[in-house]
């Protein structure tokens, strides 16, 4: 009895530090934030994660390449993608690219992949939604966003 | 009814987890009974003996 | 009510009372399968987001929940099997293994179908995926310490310590996506005033997982049936009961 309690007390250490020393690795992706402030080492192949920016989004004119600004609402950075996007990319919606950041700045993607919410709901509930919450004054749209 | 087991173009995806679901759960049922059956028959056997 | 207990933990009363409730509960899992998914495929309207292909939540959700469920049950059974040695106990620990690596495995498999379609991947090493391999991982222990150990008193105690400790895996699983950023979707909110999921996508969702929750219910009851049969098969009761059939 003894020696269990012993091997489950000791085992559940060895696993809680070993999570807390790879907290960075378990990370699936960085944030533009992360990127901006430098803590992201360059020449490397990296994910950065974050949400479409709103009308930035440019179809090079080979209709392949696409360029489109991420954002964690605090930093945006560029992103460049040569190949077919995900059925449910589109602006203002989560994504998760995997690349390297060039000179210039630019994150090079080699794949992009879309991430989904928690909330689901018929099309025609997300349609008065957003009826709703367009009707209510600025700063009253602002508060419902946070809370849907 | 065709534009039900289209699934927007994702019949494959979607049919294919109801599948693999099924005949897991089915699956399950029916080797349990089997070995129900096989070890009655163990049973009997010594039983006879 | 110790004399309650000590009844219910014998072999043979187990043994009689669960045959009587086995079609009953096979009966009701059916059932409640059949509305399930009739009201998910059928009457659950459409994602606004992902359209059809959200549906897979109804086979998904479930047996992930499922395969976090059962676990916990084996590790509680493990525990009793330490603590008092009940032989009915031990028989819950290895036959949970067996059922709950299915649900695991469903959980990867479905996931697996619905990401492609939804993300663009088949499969991330996120925290949320990977810790729920580490689970399927988990069961394969303890269902290969149960076929390797040949005397099946200790291999009750071997897999009940391992079934003990990888509980710390479940919470891992649950908030792997709070604590780390993840491909998969945060967890759903839904006891909450405004669930993330609209009723008429969530009543059905909570049928499936009824459904499900049933029938682990049953298979672990026909599989314990089974193991006590093949462990008793050398006593009067099972031969006299096999008599009277």
């Amino acid at each position: 009895m003894i020696f269990t309690v012993v091997l489950v007390a000791g085992l559940g250490c060895a696993v809680a530090l070993a999570l807390y020393g790879m907290r960075q690795n378990i990370m699936l992706f960085h944030t533009p934030s992360e990127v901006a402030a430098g803590e992201v080492p360059g020449n490397r192949l990296f994910r950065i994660g974050g949400l479409v920016v709103a009308g930035s989004v440019i179809k090079a004119d080979d209709g392949l390449t696409t360029d489109f600004g991420l954002t964690d609402l605090n930093q945006s950075i560029t992103v460049r993608y040569t190949g077919l996007l995900p059925d449910l990319f589109r602006e203002g919606q989560g994504i998760v690219a995997q690349g390297v950041l060039n000179e210039g700045g630019v994150f090079v993607a080699q794949e992009v992949l879309a991430k989904h919410d928690e909330n689901y709901m018929p099309p025609e509930v997300a349609a008065s939604l957003k009826e709703y919450r367009d009707s209510l004054p600025k700063s009253m749209a602002e508060y419902g966003r946070k809370a849907p | 009814m065709q534009e039900f087991f289209y699934m927007d173009g994702k019949a494959l995806y979607v049919w294919g987890s109801y599948g693999v679901t099924l005949v897991a759960l089915l699956a399950g049922l029916a080797l349990a009974r089997l070995r129900k059956k096989r070890i009655l028959r163990e049973i009997k056997e010594s039983l006879e003996q | 009510m110790w004399k309650f207990l000590h009844r219910l933990s014998s072999l043979k009363y187990f043994y009689e009372w669960s045959g009587k409730w086995v079609p009953w509960l096979l009966g009701l899992t059916a059932v409640l399968m059949l509305v399930g998914l009739y009201w998910g495929l059928l009457v659950a309207p459409a994602d606004y987001q992902q359209g059809e292909s959200y549906r897979i939540i109804y086979v998904h959700v479930p047996s992930a929940w499922m395969s976090m469920f059962v676990y916990v049950v084996m590790a509680g059974a493990g525990f009793v099997a330490i603590v008092w040695r009940t032989k009915l106990s031990e028989i819950v620990v290895s036959e949970c293994a067996i059922i709950g690596a299915t649900f695991t495995a469903l959980a990867l498999v479905t996931g697996m179908l619905w990401g492609k379609p939804t993300w663009g991947t088949y499969w991330q090493w996120d925290a949320r995926m990977t810790s729920e391999l580490i689970l399927l991982f988990l069961y394969f222990g303890i269902i290969a310490v149960h076929s390797v150990i040949e005397e099946p008193r200790t291999a009750a105690r071997v897999a009940s310590i391992l079934a003990i400790i990888g509980v710390i895996n479940i919470p891992i699983i649950h908030y792997s996506v709070t604590w780390w950023s993840s491909l998969h979707q945060p967890n759903m909110q839904l006891i909450s005033k405004t669930p993330s999921v609209h009723p008429s996508m969530l009543y059905p969702l909570l049928v499936m997982a009824t459904a499900f929750q049933f029938y682990f219910v049953s298979l672990l009851l026909i599989r314990m049936r089974n193991a006590i049969l093949y462990r008793e098969r050398i006593t009067n009761w099972v031969k006299n009961s096999l008599a009277r059939d």
